[in-house]
């Protein structure tokens, strides 16, 4: 218990009538005296009775919106005050909000007397992750003469999760892959360890390879094969391009790609494989280190992949890399005016024929073109000299098809990515594994990408991350969220039927099964 | 709800009860002292009035120095003091115990002047004044302990750390306000 100001002015009055007393000495003056300390006594009494049952009968709660939350979120936190007993006491209550959690004011109501019950809810913001623990609200009582402080009511708790990306589903239309990185077979025998199989003799196998203890067995000659070990060299080509940026912090594309980067980069340190990486920004390649040891390159590698931002948006080789094939049309000039990737992009509306037409449309729900058919560069280049020496009506009915091809192949060849595999993968000498991680918003350019990935290594898996997953507030609609999941995982098939290639999603579990959960409800509704 | 409560005053005169303690005080001063001691009863119920009662039993009896001289007869000064105890009372019926509250008063009243008085028969005054002092501040440190121990705030061990907070583990009642207060919240953010 405290004297306010006001208490310690009646105590100081009781002190100087007592000294004036002894000045005038007049014992009448110290009556005056005692009656003041038998006032001041009598309403410390009664504050003492009061603070006592408003306590009694007071119940404070704290009630944050959820009890777990992700780090650096927000969410409502709500007291509540309610006494039941009247007394003469005003009461300030204050929140106990756990250390490091932050609000722009105060969480405290006033009960003054004559008010039973306030409640006040403010925005809470949790940048530290683990288990926080409310303090008990601190009540501060007084009746103007004294104060006193006492802590009630619940304390509740709240799970804050770090910020890496909660699960992220690697798979291919909703469903997890089964066996992820790891030992992998070459479909090859020769000098090994691992037996392959017994086989009889056939011409051309040395007599080294012969078993004579099963030739001796059967009474023809057997050879054994073995599994043949060899290294496989791994080449990562990510993508750090400013769409790459998509998503709430840290839970953005390139995050989720960037773990699943470092996870193959050290399976191959594992498994001693050579390895390489090759980043890509909007300008270009920001950062290739060469193929070599996993043990020489593993430590740089990961502190690159570590590093790694997304770029600066720079539209210019990003919109040239989005046209569809054939000549300009109004959307696709429309579309070369924006920011590819951008929400914007990203908020065109599906349309019927989305699932329906045989066309196959990105996930802008712009058409894009068959791709099986697509001659390779070279043949369109070749196609067009064989075109330039004839002037027959065939010749200048094809010319023009063949001209616009070239044009695009030119503009395709200046995209960033494509200009990057062009330049790294197609100059690695022997079989290599590309892993590209990019997302889906460049499906024209990553298309023919993967194609001449492909030419270049012997095999390719591609690593994409769909924007309608990561767009914060992209799940709003989740109709809408699923049409465009269905335009990707077209795209995505499309990529996967190409051979050699192998085309995976990337993306937050809960996100995807959510955008899986509205489309299986869409089916249940157009069943009944 | 937004003002705090460092600005809540303590309980002033205006009520009726509080005119009429306040006028019988002006009728004492008058009374005993005549013309010269209603003008000082009218003033000391003006600073009652104004100010409080503890500022009106200041003043009064600072009054009472100038109008009533040394020596008076007993009856006269008890005349004047009955009405002060009126001062002190009247704002004490507002409580849920004014009973056991104006009890505390007129017991502490009553300790005081006769403490002072008993050793005002021995003592100087000065001694006197002490001693009333000291009974004034060994009373509300009785008593701020005495709040200890009644909200719970005294620690366990006597090695003076820090206090307890009063309340127990939240109740299935409070887990229910919980609810209804998540489902209803009052937003001002």
């Amino acid at each position: 218990m405290y004297l306010t100001r006001r208490g310690w002015t009646v105590g100081a009055l009781a002190a100087v009538l007592a000294v004036l007393a002894v000045v005038f000495a007049r014992p009448i003056v110290l009556a005056g005296s005692a009656f003041l300390g038998a006032w001041l006594l009598a309403h410390q009494y009664r504050f003492t009775r009061d603070i006592e049952r408003t306590v009694d009968s007071l119940s404070v709660v704290q009630s944050p919106a959820r009890t777990t939350i992700r780090t650096g979120d927000e969410m409502p936190v709500t007291l509540t005050a309610r006494r039941e007993t009247e007394t003469a006491l005003s009461l300030e209550i204050t929140a106990g909000l756990p250390v490091g959690t932050t609000t722009t004011e105060p969480i405290a109501v006033t009960l003054a007397p004559s008010v039973e019950r306030a409640d006040r809810t403010r925005t809470s913001r949790w940048p530290i992750a683990g288990r926080h623990s409310f303090d008990r609200a601190t009540v501060t009582a007084t009746d103007g003469l004294f104060s006193e402080t006492v802590t009630v009511g619940t304390t509740p708790t709240v799970a804050v999760e770090p910020p890496s990306p909660r699960t992220i589903h690697v798979g291919e239309g909703g469903d997890r892959i089964a066996a992820s990185y790891g030992s992998h077979e070459t479909g090859q025998t020769g000098s090994g360890i691992e037996l392959a199989e017994l086989r009889e003799y056939v011409p051309g196998d040395t007599e080294k390879q012969i078993d004579w203890k099963a030739t001796a067995r059967h009474g023809t000659p057997y050879v054994r094969d073995y599994e043949a070990e060899t290294d496989r060299r791994t080449l990562l080509v990510v993508d750090h391009r400013a769409s790459l940026a998509t998503g709430s912090r840290a839970e953005t594309q390139l995050e989720a790609l960037r773990e699943i980067a470092l996870v193959i980069a050290g399976n191959a340190r594992r498994l001693n494989d050579p390895l390489g990486l090759v980043t890509v920004g909007d300008d270009g390649i920001t950062n290739h280190i060469g193929m070599a040891s996993s043990v020489v390159n593993y430590g740089s590698v990961r502190r690159h992949l570590l590093e790694l931002e997304a770029t600066a948006a720079d539209t210019t080789p990003v919109a040239t890399a989005s046209r569809s094939d054939g000549p300009p049309t109004a959307d696709a000039t429309a579309a070369s005016s924006s920011t590819i990737g951008s929400a914007e992009t990203h908020e065109s509306p599906p349309s019927a024929e989305t699932t329906t037409s045989p066309i196959a449309r990105n996930a802008t729900g712009r058409p894009v073109a068959p791709r099986q058919d697509r001659p390779a560069p070279a043949a369109v280049r070749r196609s067009l000299d064989d075109l330039e020496g004839t002037d027959d009506t065939f010749a200048r009915t094809l010319r023009p098809f063949y001209t616009d091809r070239q044009v695009y192949r030119e503009r395709i060849a200046e995209t960033p990515l494509y200009g990057a595999v062009q330049r790294t993968v197609t100059n690695t000498k022997g079989a290599t594994w590309t892993v590209i991680c990019t997302d889906d918003s460049r499906p024209a350019e990553l298309h023919e990408t993967v194609s001449l990935a492909r030419r270049g290594s012997s095999e390719v898996t591609v690593l994409l991350a769909p924007a309608v997953l990561y767009e914060p507030g992209g799940l709003a609609d989740l109709e809408r969220a699923y049409d465009r999941y269905l335009a990707f995982e077209e795209f995505r098939r499309e990529l996967a039927k190409l051979d050699g290639v192998t085309a995976l999603e990337v993306g937050p579990a809960d996100r995807l099964s959510a955008v899986l959960e509205a489309g299986r409800s869409r089916s249940r509704g157009g069943h009944a | 709800m937004s003002a705090r409560i460092d600005s809540v005053p303590a309980a002033t005169g205006g009520d009726w009860p509080t005119v009429v303690s306040l006028g019988a005080l002006v009728v004492a001063f008058g009374v005993v002292a005549g013309p010269l001691g209603l003008l000082a009863g009218l003033a000391t119920a003006l600073v009652g009035y104004i100010l409080g009662p503890p500022y009106a039993l200041a003043a009064g009896h600072v009054a009472l120095v100038a109008v009533v001289p040394a020596g008076s007869a007993l009856s006269a000064v008890v005349l004047v003091e009955a009405a002060f105890v009126l001062v002190l009372l009247v704002p004490l019926r507002r409580g849920a115990s004014p009973g056991h509250t104006a009890l505390v008063a007129v017991t502490s009243a009553l300790v005081l002047a006769g403490v002072a008085w008993l050793v005002l028969g021995t003592q100087s005054i000065r001694l006197a004044a002490i001693a009333v002092l000291v009974l004034l501040g060994i009373g509300a440190y009785g008593l701020h302990r005495l709040e200890l121990v009644r909200l719970g705030l005294v620690p366990e061990s006597d090695d003076g750390d820090a206090a307890t907070p009063l309340e127990t583990e939240p109740t299935a009642d409070s887990s229910a306000e919980t609810t209804r207060s998540t489902t209803e919240p009052a937003t001002d953010s």
